[in-house]
């Protein structure tokens, strides 16, 4: 009985320096990586984020993980995010601007459909149909510095890290598809 | 073969496209051929690009399979469509923005610190990349560029024929569009190809005319110079085609 009574104040402890671990900014990145973790909390660090990300889910956040290059757990990325998207409303009240905003999805999209890979300059032509040519090379600059964006030394543009992070890729792909064809009908 | 990898790995194209077995086994032909060094540095070199293929061709079978892949040009149509509060929306609506507090912590304070002193004052700061302020936009005379040895005379009287003939021929007595007819792959060209059609302009040799509600600017070339009352045009050259 006192047993159980001791593990469960060490789970909540683990449990709450798992938060203050994931909720704290440490480097230019947002995120904890799996190895840091395993430090952190120790080897079962993965059932500690479960219970953790059941605990938040009320808050309306979740602990979500981004696999790393080669796929290992040392090499993920945990990041407390919001569970569901924020309102229209309340990501405009951010400050975002809604041009960066459609330069990042329209990019997202273009970069998809071309096999995760293209050329900046290709996406630069493409964007610039649409966005001012300042608009696009500024908001194409500052994602890739943001890791929403990758850019390799051949110039060519991947999606980052922070966009697998944090944007639903298949539910933003649909949502162009079928608004397109909304935008069509009327 | 290096260089047909290269085009590969730095462009969207299909990896699939370099025949990875072909290339193998004409690196293998080759090889007894090799003697030198140099030469089996080159055969390594050639063999690392195609070993970089096969990993794009892996990587575009993975996004292939996923249910990611849409054909390029419905999603080029599809954007083009969209007004940008439209596409906002969408990202919005599928963005999980990260929760995250930002804090100034003694390690950062001491970064910037540090930063802050080691800071050069801005009118120091980019002498060594463009050197001092000093001559502002200006006028570059015809001799001045002669003189800097962007033209010689002769280049430059030949160069102006060419263009002449050129701007006959494509217009045959009727008006080209102007920014067509400079456009050039490079911007460098372009300039040159303005800057020359200038010189027609004011010898007479060509006619020059704005559209002011359209913006549209036309011009024809002349088989015989013409003379009248000169009037100046001011027209922006930008690096887009």
């Amino acid at each position: 009985m006192e047993s159980e009574s001791t593990d469960r104040v060490l789970l909540e402890r683990k449990v709450r320096r798992a938060f203050q671990v994931l909720v704290l900014q440490r480097g230019r990145n947002p995120g904890v990586k799996g190895w840091e973790m395993k430090r952190h909390l120790g080897r079962d660090y993965r059932k500690i984020i479960e219970v953790l990300s059941e605990d938040v889910s009320s808050m309306g956040l979740e602990v979500f993980e981004v696999k790393g290059a080669d796929g290992t757990d040392d090499s993920s990325r945990f990041l407390l995010r919001f569970k569901e998207p924020p309102t229209i409303s309340e990501a405009e009240t951010s400050g975002i601007r809604i041009d960066d905003l459609a330069v990042l999805a329209a990019t997202i999209a273009f970069v998809n459909s071309k096999q995760g890979r293209v050329a900046r300059r290709e996406i630069e032509q493409f964007l610039r149909e649409k966005f001012p040519r300042w608009r696009v090379e500024y908001s194409l600059d500052r994602y890739v510095k943001r890791g929403y964006l990758d850019q390799d030394d051949r110039s060519m543009l991947h999606i980052g890290w922070r966009t697998h992070a944090e944007v639903d890729e298949k539910t933003l792909m649909t949502l162009i598809l079928s608004r397109a064809q909304e935008g069509a009908k009327k | 073969m290096i260089e047909l990898c290269r085009d590969v790995e730095s462009s969207s194209a299909n990896p699939f496209e370099v025949d990875i077995r072909e290339k193998i086994l004409i690196l293998k032909q080759r090889l007894p051929e090799l003697k030198f060094l140099d030469e089996l540095l080159v055969d390594a070199e050639a063999m690392l690009e195609l070993a970089q293929i096969v990993k794009l061709q892996d990587e575009w079978l993975k996004t292939r399979a996923s249910s990611l892949y849409i054909d390029p040009l419905l999603i080029q149509l599809k954007v083009k469509l969209l007004p940008k509060e439209a596409l906002s929306e969408a990202l919005i609506k599928s963005w999980h923005p990260v929760a995250q507090i930002d804090q100034l912590s003694p390690r950062g304070l001491e970064k910037a610190f540090v930063y802050w002193r080691e800071l050069i004052p801005i009118s120091e700061r980019f002498k060594d990349q463009f050197g001092t302020y000093g001559v502002g936009p200006g006028q570059v005379e015809y001799a001045d560029l002669v003189s800097l040895g962007v033209f010689s005379r002769e280049q430059f009287e030949s160069n102006l024929s060419g263009l002449h003939e050129e701007l006959i021929r494509r217009s045959n007595g009727d008006w080209v569009d102007y920014r067509e007819f400079i456009n050039a792959e490079d911007f460098e060209t372009k300039v040159r190809r303005a800057y020359l059609l200038a010189f027609l302009i004011s010898e007479g040799r060509a006619l020059l005319k704005t559209e002011p509600l359209s913006g549209k600017i036309w011009t024809m070339g002349l088989a015989d110079k013409v003379k009248g009352l000169p009037k100046s045009v001011a027209i922006s050259i930008t690096g887009e085609a």
